[in-house]
């Protein structure tokens, strides 16, 4: 139940309250009978789920996710058909019913993901004693055994039903089980402080900072790789993964990857070595400053940050679409709201 | 994409979930991948996932509405070339069952039915049957005209008891017997009681025996053959062994008012038709002449035996009279001695190995035939092995 604690931000994203005031809307101008062939489709008759309440659920998740569009951008019929129609609906109604307590879904939902969602956290936390913990703990909260506001919550009510249901809860299960690793790894016993003590390294063993002009040249090549190159040397050499395994995340072949990577390192000491030329340092001097790999140049300065596009506000973006994505539902069910009164 | 507590903004579990599956639009996918580029969480969380992913695609999940076919299916891929010999051996077993359940009967038949040799007395073929039922099938039939097919009849079954423990080994062997055929070899029912009397113990006289074959019919007049033989053996030795059981169960030791279905099916056939079962078996090979000489207690015997109290304080298992001396023995094997009437039973040395369950005298053709030394006694054991003797003191093994 450790994992239960401490993670009560991070585990499941409650319905947003401006999404939940679209209950009485339709799912959206979509092309006349989609509704229709969608909700045939769906398996929500079977879990005791309601056709008004099903049209709800549709509308929540193309809203929330403004249709796959980009946020800002406004969708049309097709494009709200073709989100539609490429939303797992079984999966989608299966956890709608689960959320609702459905007891028939539960035992379907139990029967189906209870094994693969073990077997799941056992490969995500290496352990079987862990993984059985963690899929547990996660068992009883999306069971609903956790209230909050009086209310029962269910995390699978946050599911959107664009990926399948497994690969959601296995997701979940990996975010549950990284914050708990990130918020305990650095817990040590106190008896572990002198061999810390022992081991800090003095000041004369701390390398000295490079040339400013070095760092500058770097941050420079960084910023001119795109996402993924940033995300392979980010995966290679920070996390050190393997090529395979950044393949299957890509996914390409590993010998792509490999390609990729050795393409990426020659460009950036390419453009290292170009930013140092401009800011006036001879080739030679460039060269031996930046040594012969470029792994080995040691510039004491957070390469995180460096791979962090700065001009990139995926995310600031993303929020701000979100908030317009929740204005045009309340919009939207104010304007269903004014149909339905005339 | 949602805003939670933790320093940042991190996609959602949406959106990383749709990255992985690779089910994002490409501007979306881009954004991940630039968050991704930075945040080590959000990337250890993909990592992860992705991992636990490949390792399920190895062991895909199995829904339950699918899961016996499918596990069915998954079963038979591995052995999808065995299932051909597996198939027929499984054929050739089915086969050997079914013939096995199908001679087993005539088998028993031929155990019961199969007479011993005709005594040298020359005792007569055709005599007829002393006990009621057996002249009832006399009379219906004569003898040597009875078909293997006129074994299944209801007379038949009546005759097939032989004794109570026989009658039961053959219910537990012979599954075609019909209700009614069962119910008449109950050990209680009233015809059982005369068939025992009249039948079973005397089933080793001549003239039953003589009866026997001619219900036996061709079985009867034909030699066994050597498996039928080792059948009726090992149908022998169930008998004995159920014999030995019922023994026990009914406490020979027990209230002498249940005697008069207890004495005779328990307290004295216990050993008296087990033996007599082995007869046949052994019959067929060499000893046909000592077998037909061995004679069976008479009536009064019973009522001797029930009135005998060993120095154990046991009623007598077995107990043969011949020439004022009455040799005895306990369910447990032991022996014991009475020289002359009314006098004291002595315990006999154990000479044989086993335990003994029968004591039985030996008729005057084979004293004769010993003059020197006759034999008066004759005891065999659990292993249906004989030991003889001239006084009921000294036991010597049967030669063959």
């Amino acid at each position: 139940m450790a994992y239960l604690r401490g993670v009560d931000a991070a585990p499941f994203e409650p319905v947003d309250e401006s999404l939940s005031a679209a209950e009485s809307a339709e799912p959206g101008d979509m092309h006349s009978g989609v509704p229709d062939e969608l909700w045939g489709t769906s398996e929500a008759k079977d879990w005791g789920l309601g056709r008004d309440e099903f049209n709800r659920s549709l509308l929540v998740v193309g809203m929330s996710q403004n249709f796959g569009l980009a946020p800002g951008l406004a969708a049309s019929d097709e494009q709200k058909t073709a989100f539609f129609r490429g939303l797992k609906l079984d999966d989608l109604v299966l956890a709608k019913a689960c959320a609702a307590g459905v007891e028939c879904a539960w035992e379907h939902f139990m029967a189906l993901y209870s094994q693969p969602l073990t077997r799941a956290a056992i490969a995500i936390s290496g352990s079987d004693t862990v993984g059985r913990d963690l899929a547990d703990a996660f068992y009883a909260e999306l069971y609903g055994l956790r209230e909050r506001d009086g209310a029962r919550r269910c995390p699978l009510d946050s599911y959107r039903g664009r990926g399948s249901l497994l690969g959601w809860l296995r997701t979940t299960l990996a975010q549950r089980f990284v914050d708990h690793h990130r918020r305990t790894h650095r817990e040590q016993p106190l008896n572990d402080l002198d061999q810390f003590d022992t081991q800090a390294p003095d000041a004369a063993n701390v390398p000295a900072p490079q040339s400013p002009m070095l760092a500058q040249a770097v941050e420079n090549a960084l910023q001119s790789v795109n996402a993924e190159e940033r995300f392979i040397l980010s995966a290679y050499f920070l996390d050190e993964r393997t090529l395979a395994e950044i393949a299957g995340v890509l996914p390409v072949h590993e010998a792509t990857v490999s390609r990729r990577l050795k393409r990426i390192t020659e460009s950036i000491r390419k453009g290292i070595v170009r930013s140092l030329l401009k800011m006036g340092m001879s080739r030679r001097a460039a060269e031996e400053a930046l040594g012969s790999d470029p792994r080995d140049v040691d510039l004491g300065v957070d390469l995180r940050k460096l791979l962090q596009n700065p001009e990139a506000k995926a995310f600031t973006e993303k929020t701000v679409g979100e908030t317009q994505s929740k204005e045009a539902v309340s919009n939207k069910t104010t304007s269903d709201e004014a149909r339905a009164a005339e | 994409m949602t805003r939670i507590t933790q320093p940042g903004v991190h996609p959602d579990t949406e959106s990383l979930n749709a990255f992985v599956e690779q089910v994002l639009p490409l501007p979306e996918r881009g954004q991940i991948l630039e968050h991704l580029a930075y945040c080590d969480r959000c990337r250890q969380v993909v990592f992860l996932v992705q991992k636990a992913s490949s390792l399920e695609v190895e062991a895909p999940p199995i829904t339950p509405s699918a899961e016996p076919a499918h596990g069915w299916e998954k079963w038979f891929a591995g052995w999808r070339w065995t299932w051909v010999p597996a198939a027929a051996l499984a054929g050739i077993v089915g086969l050997a069952v079914l013939h096995h359940y199908r001679n087993v009967p005539a088998q028993m038949e031929v155990a019961q039915s199969v007479p011993r040799a005709p005594a040298p007395t020359g005792s007569s073929t055709s005599q007829p049957l002393s006990s009621p039922n057996s002249a009832q099938l006399s009379n219906t039939r004569p003898a040597g005209a009875s078909s293997p097919e006129s074994k299944d009849t209801p007379v038949t079954a009546k005759r097939k008891p032989e004794s109570p423990h026989q009658g039961a080994a053959i219910r537990e062997s012979n599954k075609t017997m019909k209700e009614s055929e069962a119910v008449a070899i109950e050990p209680s029912q009233p015809v059982q009681a005369q068939s025992y009397q009249g039948e079973a113990r005397p089933a080793q006289k001549p003239s039953d025996m003589a009866s026997q074959r001619a219900i036996g019919g061709p079985y009867a007049a034909n030699n066994a053959s050597q498996q039928q033989a080792s059948n009726q053996q090992e149908i022998a030795k169930d008998q004995l062994h159920s014999a030995r059981y019922s023994a026990k169960a009914a406490g020979v030791g027990g209230t002498v008012g249940a005697t008069t279905n207890v004495s005779r099916a328990d307290a004295q056939s216990p050993a008296y038709p087990a033996a007599a079962a082995v007869a046949p078996a052994r019959q067929t090979t060499v000893q046909a002449e000592t077998s037909n000489l061995v004679a069976s207690a008479d009536e009064s015997l019973f009522d001797k035996k029930s009135a005998v109290v060993l120095p154990n304080g046991m009623r007598p298992l077995s107990m043969a009279t011949a020439q004022s001396r009455t040799v005895a023995i306990d369910p447990s094997g032991s022996m014991f001695l009475n020289e002359a009437p009314g006098g004291q039973w002595i315990p006999v040395a154990m000479q044989w190995t086993g335990r003994a369950v029968l004591i039985r005298t030996i008729e005057t053709q084979l004293k004769a035939k010993a003059a020197s030394q006759p034999m008066l006694f004759e005891l065999v054991n659990d292993k249906n092995e004989t030991w003889m003797s001239s006084d009921g003191k000294t036991w010597v093994p049967k030669a063959h």
